[in-house]
């Protein structure tokens, strides 16, 4: 009873929150929880005519097939060998350019790199991929024949159907594409860190490196951990966008990657139950992956998301 | 962090539907329905009236139309004449669509939400096809003009009929089936992409003759000396799933040159196999022709890796020594396009067929058994309308209103055939796009049907107006063959069985093998590619596959009535 009136009366105090909180909940239910009951068609042998319900039932069949099927072994591969690739390197990447940024005493020039640095977030992977293939051209591309000049690749190399040059292409490209977007959410975390922190550091003789040391860094670490859970729940989403389009003949092994291969078994092939059986394990392994992030950041660090 | 359990929630929501399915209505129910609805109207009205049967009714109806093509925008129904006249005469507008991004997407997110149009013009051996029909997703041709168009019947070829049904019915009406009077009249055949070289470029190296492959390498040195800014060759984009075993339209002037058997040779009747074209040496041979260009630094090798539209950006440019392209698209598009922005010494005059080892090419060349099928999907509003705009579309007149127009108005009979006024057939020369925008001939009902009139016009007005272009196709004529009796056509296993899979795997490996083998850098390399090639498609089970397109041989050549 006395339970029951605090909670209404909480809510009643929250009342307008709630009704801004609304339709974001009502878009999660729309067009995340209700299509949901499509993943029955993992189970089945889909066929569109008889629909979701009369569909005759196959258990497990198709994930016992996808277990044995080597080209998805080999693309649950390609999936962790890039993301965790994109983790290592691209991780960081904004948290270094934030703090860099941060240290910047020149305040203009601050602002005019922290906007050039994001532009390239608003640039689509289409434009992206086609810049590639013009800048890595090995007869025509200016940054081909750069890294020729340098020494750095063969003048023969055609980095674009190269498979090898493949994962450093796709970190490099991420990174560029995403770091200054990325970095915002970190200014924002230090903007909100409070001056008598550093004064006092300075009063006490802390280099500048120390300050960052001791203070910034460590006042965001909470934002840093909450990131890196998403980011490895993340991990079995590489980017479809950027895989598929970078992806042909010549780098298609190396760019088939869980999502690559749903879509091709379930759109471009019509095996609309494979496909679907290969989305929804991914979407468990994304679940569990994030849980255990989650779990052992609250035991080691007592930060969480929940 | 009571705050982040919002979040958090949201976050495994969004992990967890990556791939929920697409709101799908009970089809069944729905179908049922309009079948209903269709068998009330047919009782109404059971009028008396003579005549063709869409005469009964031209009232203004509209039906919607998915076109499997997302090239054709000259399709749509806008305000051109040929549409107009249609609409005119039968009251109906076709509302026609094209997919935004890649058609077998659209078309495959199409069938499993069951959200179909009321017509679709699909190619009618996409391997989609069996799916609408073992779905029960479209009416039976045959049923709607028992019911509706009785007088349709005796309008349709009965050899059509024999060959395109299945399960004996008729579930499409195939578009450009053409029948064995193809071969004789009409605008000449090309059966293969032909390949060019610039004029200029030709004229400067001393105008050689190319009748051999190894005349055609010799050339395209030669032009690499005199003109080394310039890519020596360059061919269509590679990718096996869209273009077939060649990887690129292009490699078929170079397979019909090193392999003019191919197609006999692949058919092993003491195995019960045909044979995949990859363990042909001959075919192979061409691979080997095209490793030995990039040895000698004449092939450029992002070729591998481009897209058409990277490729044909060149092509504008004219930089290429020689290339490949479609015959029409060459004299209509981009000569023209050379000639306003380059020069007009830089267009591209067409290569004879190359003799390889001695021996002629042979470009197998045949009637054409249908391009697009017309089905009428269950979902269809009024399918009793469609079937009688179909018969319109089918008949003669129909037919000479899509092509040709209105007699006296757009055109005037010449000896007996139709022909455009002079001004419009200028237009269509000059400018094909503005040609097509106001006049919309050929791309209104686009159920074209074979017929002696205008094929016979077709042939007269490319000698006329383009003789360069019919020319060219003469001399590529020669090598032609009638394929017909062999029994080729459609080998390939439906893509929802077993053997589909298997095949769509080995697609997979030869389209990453082609790169590798034209990349080799010696014959020792190419061999191991290949032969690793070999083997790993013998483990994924080509042979299954080889059996089941030997059926299908058969039941080609039994539709046919030839076995």
């Amino acid at each position: 009873m006395n339970t029951q009136r605090t909670l209404s009366k909480r809510l009643w105090l929250q009342r307008y929150l709630l009704i801004l909180t609304l339709p974001a909940v009502l878009w999660m239910v729309i067009f995340n929880y209700i299509p949901m009951y499509g993943v029955i068609i993992a189970f089945q042998e889909y066929t569109p005519f008889k629909g979701f319900i009369h569909s005759p039932w196959l258990g497990f069949d198709n994930f016992k097939e996808l277990f044995a099927d080597p080209t998805f072994r080999e693309s649950l591969t390609n999936t962790f060998k890039i993301s965790i690739a994109k983790l290592v390197f691209g991780f960081p990447a904004p948290i270094i350019l934030s703090l860099l940024l941060n240290e910047l005493a020149f305040k203009r020039f601050k602002r005019i790199v922290q906007s050039l640095t994001y532009l390239p977030y608003f640039v689509s992977w289409v434009l992206v991929v086609g810049f590639m293939y013009t800048l890595l051209d090995p007869e025509t591309g200016v940054v081909s024949k750069l890294l020729v000049k340098l020494g750095i690749i063969g003048s023969d190399v055609m980095l674009m159907g190269d498979a090898h040059s493949f994962l450093s292409l796709v970190v490099i490209t991420e990174i560029w594409k995403n770091v200054g977007w990325n970095s915002i959410i970190y200014l924002a975390a230090i903007a909100g860190i409070d001056p008598q922190l550093y004064e006092a550091a300075v009063v006490d003789g802390a280099s500048r490196f120390r300050r960052v040391w001791h203070i910034t860094l460590p006042s965001l670490k909470p934002t840093i951990i909450i990131l890196l859970i998403l980011s490895i729940g993340g991990l079995v989403n590489s980017n479809f966008d950027q895989m598929f389009l970078m992806q042909n003949s010549m780098t298609q092994d190396a760019a088939n990657v869980l999502a690559v291969y749903s879509y091709k078994m379930g759109l471009v092939s019509g095996r609309f139950s494979y496909g679907t059986a290969i989305g929804l394990f991914q979407s468990l392994v994304a679940f569990v992956l994030m849980y255990a992030a989650n779990y052992s950041s609250r035991k080691l660090t007592k930060e969480s998301l929940f | 962090m009571k705050g982040k359990g919002i979040q958090a929630l949201a976050t495994a929501a969004l992990v967890l539907t990556v791939l929920a399915g697409c709101g799908s209505n009970n089809n069944a129910d729905n179908a049922a329905a309009s079948n209903n609805a269709a068998a009330t109207n047919s009782a109404n009205s059971s009028d008396t009236q003579t005549g063709p049967s869409w005469k009964k009714d031209t009232s203004p109806f509209t039906f919607t139309q998915y076109f499997y093509g997302n090239w054709a925008s000259s399709y749509l129904w806008k305000d051109q004449y040929a549409m107009k006249l249609a609409t005119e005469k039968t009251g109906v507008t076709v509302d026609r669509k094209l997919a935004t991004g890649s058609d077998d997407d659209y078309l495959n997110t199409m069938i499993a939400s069951g959200d179909l149009p009321d017509t679709i013009m699909l190619d009618w051996n996409n391997p989609a096809v069996s799916k609408l029909i073992q779905n029960d997703m479209v009416y039976s041709i045959d049923e709607l003009i028992e019911k509706y168009a009785p007088d349709f019947k005796d309008q349709l070829d009965p050899d059509m009929v024999n060959y395109h049904s299945i399960d004996g019915k008729l579930w499409y009406l195939p578009n450009l089936y053409e029948t064995s009077d193809r071969l004789k009249s009409g605008v000449p055949i090309v059966a293969v992409r032909p390949w060019f070289i610039r004029s200029d470029i030709y004229k400067a190296i001393g105008s050689p003759k190319i009748e051999t492959t190894d005349d055609l390498m010799n050339a395209l040195k030669l032009a690499k000396e005199k003109f080394p800014e310039v890519s020596p060759v360059g061919v269509e984009f590679f990718d096996v799933a869209k273009n077939g075993f060649g990887g690129s339209n292009s490699m078929d002037y170079l397979i019909d040159s090193f392999s003019p058997h191919l197609l006999e040779e692949r058919v092993k009747n003491d195995q019960q196999i045909v044979e995949y074209p990859m363990r042909n040496k001959g075919f192979i041979d061409a691979f080997r022709y095209m490793s030995q260009l990039s040895r000698n630094g004449l092939f450029d090798p992002q070729l591998l890796i481009y897209k058409q539209e990277q490729y044909e950006e060149k092509l504008y440019g004219a930089q290429y020594a020689v290339a490949s392209q479609f015959m029409n698209n060459m004299y209509a598009m981009y000569n023209p396009k050379i000639e306003s922005t380059v020069g007009a010494d830089q267009k591209y005059t067409i290569l004879g067929g190359l003799k390889a080892n001695g021996q002629d090419p042979r470009y197998p060349a045949s009637r054409l058994m249908g391009w697009q099928g017309f089905f009428i999907t269950k979902k269809a509003k009024d399918p009793e309308r469609i079937i009688r705009w179909a018969e319109y579309a089918w008949s003669e007149e129909g037919q000479l209103d899509m092509r040709y127009g209105k007699e006296g108005e757009t055109y005037d009979m010449v000896d007996g055939l139709p022909k455009y006024k002079q001004d419009i057939l200028d237009l269509s020369i000059k400018d094909n796009a503005a040609f097509n925008a106001q006049y919309g001939f050929n791309d209104s009902t686009l159920l074209f049907r074979a017929g002696k009139l205008w094929d016979d016009a077709a042939a007269r007005d490319l000698k006329e107006s383009q003789p360069e272009q019919y020319e060219a196709s003469k001399l590529l004529e020669k090598y032609n063959f009638d394929n017909y009796s062999l029994g080729m056509e459609n080998l390939e296993p439906d893509g929802s069985t077993p053997e589909g899979t298997i095949n769509s795997k080995i697609k997979d490996l030869w389209n990453k093998t082609i790169p590798k083998l034209v990349l080799s850098k010696t014959d020792e390399e190419f061999d191991s590619v290949y032969n690793g090639f070999l083997k790993q498609m013998d483990q994924v089970g080509a042979e299954k596959v080889e059996k089941v397109m030997y059926q299908r041989h058969l039941d080609d050549l039994k539709k046919k009535g030839i076995q």
